[in-house]
């Protein structure tokens, strides 16, 4: 299997406006192709942000990040926005679905606003593989499709924002604490539909959470605490 | 086009708070255009009126308002003049034709005008059109009256039928000339002006009317219509007359010796002159209206610009999610402004729906109460500009919630920071 890496920091410098108190130094972290990482750590310590900057949505104050090997800071902002909707699958903790779309018009989403993820779909299968993804993640699509995004359970929607974000397959999906919502039945049907997903797909998966006791699943684990660079004392 | 279905979803989504919002743009528009139907109207109308006559001669006084008692039949002439000072105008040489009226006297809430054949002959209205009858003839009898076409449509009169005329210009059925009837011997063709509106007499009937009559008391020994008819009747005075010059060159001429009259003080003013005169003066109160109703579109586009800044925090998620999907702060700002666009595009349509039926069904209200006919014509370029401008205005409205929104999604990436 040859590896490219999906995603790597380097020597990343980031804080949210120049007077916040945290910052966030990191030397180096990699996402390998296909590969699934989950990021530990308390809450605070800087898991969401190290998200964000990945996506493009926001930048480094200095340093490197790469997705696809392509320096995020040297994009602009338009094309920034168009390689994360190209590349990159979010999921966040809870409401992750626009309340005015429907279930399956919230999966098809991502395909409006990347050309190449649509690419991937002839216009006929799209509704065919947003309806075949929430089946495989548990929704019956047929029976949810009149129901509003509020109708359905916290579980449910998670389930939808997955699918969401593996349309199209993306390189990489991101998920931001996606379980926290969810009780531990849920969350653990949850994983195993996603990691199985993503795999299928071929995209690699990175998860944010504090939650202990699901390094199992995953292929590395990377704690917070061990990325920082130790800041020295004022 | 993405952007559009979000917004138009995302509208439907809120529609309470949407129709609200497009009914309190549609009024806005619908009273800015109403307004400038009728100020264009009501122009139009009163330019209408009169048409092909060089001066109108009255008493001494303003020439506005003896336009308005003269053509319009709007207010009372404060005085009148001698027959003898109307014999020497029409005795000049440069006057083609002159037209004498006696106002003064009412039917039923309707004026009753005395006139002559030359009324009937010369008076224009609409750009030259001439009094036309529907029915009946024009008659010399002293006791006959032809009918403007809404006299005899409202009061149900027809042909031959008596009607008696009252004097002073109320309804009031007290001091009516009950024991002088008039025979109906014909009714005018519809015109779209105050001429549908009154009941013409020959001069000769207004004087015949007043003999032997005094305020309050209808003598018992009064004459009898055919002793009357038997009289000759010279009128003393008439309150108004149409001139029109053989040369239009004269008018001034003719004007200034009529200004300078000595014998008796009189006015003459030119039917066109007195109308701008008019509209100087009712020009203040159609800005003042124009500028009420302009701003009623403006505190609705504020209401929708309030409406749309309160719901940015609660959308914070949703913009949120938008980002996350791969979209631009620039489609965040986009969807706002598409919003905006089509609530004010929504709401100026329904404004010029309301505007124009509104204007359809208060037509023939403003015509009966007001004499004005309104052209309610189908939405020209005037209107599609008010429509744009107004569109226009709020999809600038919409700039300031989308500006706050693009700052707000490029600070907060994907995370919404509270």
């Amino acid at each position: 299997m040859t590896t490219r890496k999906v995603a790597e920091l380097e020597e990343l410098r980031f804080a949210w406006t120049a007077k916040a108190a945290f910052r966030l130094d990191v030397a180096a972290f990699s996402v390998e192709q296909g590969e699934r990482i989950l990021l530990t750590g308390h809450s605070g310590s800087g898991k969401s942000t190290l998200i964000t900057l990945l996506t493009g949505a926001v930048l480094a104050t200095s340093g490197r990040v790469q997705v696809l090997g392509q320096d995020l800071g040297q994009l602009s902002a338009g094309t920034r926005d168009r390689f994360r909707a190209d590349h990159i699958g979010v999921i966040f903790q809870t409401l992750n679905l626009i309340p005015y779309l429907s279930i399956i018009d919230n999966v098809l989403l991502p395909l409006s606003f990347s050309p190449l993820r649509a690419s991937r779909l002839p216009g006929a299968q799209r509704q065919a593989e947003a309806a075949r993804l929430l089946e495989r993640l548990g929704i019956d699509p047929g029976s949810h499709a009149g129901l509003s995004t509020s109708q359905l359970s916290v579980g449910q929607q998670q389930r939808v924002a997955a699918a969401r974000a593996l349309i199209g397959g993306p390189d990489l999906v991101i998920a931001d604490e996606p379980t926290s919502a969810l009780d531990r039945a849920s969350r653990d049907a949850f994983l195993e539909l996603v990691l199985s997903e993503t795999k299928r797909a071929g995209s690699a998966f990175l998860m944010a959470s504090h939650e202990a006791g699901l390094e199992a699943l995953f292929d590395r684990t990377i704690r917070m605490e061990d990325l920082l660079i130790a800041r020295s004392p004022a | 086009m993405i952007i559009l279905r979000l917004a138009l979803q995302s509208l439907f989504n809120r529609r309470l708070t949407a129709c609200l919002t497009i009914l309190s743009i549609a009024l806005g528009v619908g009273l800015l255009l109403g307004v400038e139907k009728v100020r264009t109207g009501a122009r139009q109308s009163f330019a209408n009126t009169i048409s092909g006559t060089d001066l109108i001669v009255g008493a001494r006084g303003s020439g506005l308002e003896l336009l308005l008692y003269s053509v319009f039949r709007i207010g009372n002439g404060a005085n009148n003049f001698s027959w003898k000072t109307y014999q020497e105008i029409a005795a000049r040489p440069e006057i083609a034709w002159i037209a004498p009226i006696s106002l003064g006297d009412a039917h039923r809430g309707f004026r009753v005008m005395g006139v002559d054949q030359a009324y009937f002959e010369h008076y224009r209205y609409r750009a030259g059109n001439g009094l036309e009858l529907k029915s009946g003839a024009l008659s010399d009898d002293l006791f006959d009256t032809v009918l403007g076409s809404d006299v005899a449509e409202a009061l149900g009169y027809k042909l031959n039928q008596s009607i008696v005329v009252s004097h002073g210009i109320g309804n009031a059925a007290f001091q009516s000339h009950s024991d002088r009837p008039f025979r109906v011997a014909g009714i005018l063709k519809k015109t779209g002006t105050p001429v549908d509106r009154t009941v013409h007499v020959s001069l000769a009937a207004i004087e015949a009317i007043h003999i032997d009559w005094q305020p309050g008391i209808s003598s018992a020994k009064s004459a009898s219509a055919d002793d009357l008819r038997k009289m000759q009747f010279q009128p003393g005075n008439v309150t108004a007359a149409f001139v029109g010059l053989k040369s239009k060159l004269n008018v001034f001429t003719i004007q200034r010796w009529i200004n300078e009259y000595a014998t008796e003080p009189l006015t003459a003013v030119m039917p066109g002159v007195a109308l701008q005169e008019l509209w100087s003066t009712v020009g203040l109160f159609e800005n003042a209206m124009l500028i009420v109703s302009a701003m009623v579109v403006g505190v609705a586009l504020a209401g929708m610009v309030t409406a749309i800044f309160s719901g940015l925090n609660e959308r914070r998620r949703e913009m949120a999610i938008l980002r996350s999907v791969g979209a631009s702060a620039r489609h965040i700002a986009g969807l706002l402004i598409v919003e905006a666009g089509l609530l004010a595009a929504a709401g100026a349509g329904i404004g010029l729906v309301l505007s124009q039926t509104g204007l359809r069904l208060a037509q023939s209200w403003v015509d009966h109460a007001f004499g004005l006919s309104l052209d309610v014509s189908a939405p020209g370029a005037t209107e599609l500009a008010q429509i744009a401008v107004v569109v226009g205005a709020g999809v600038l409205a919409g700039l300031l919630p989308a500006l706050r929104a693009y700052k707000a999604s490029l600070a907060d990436g994907l995370m919404v920071k509270t």
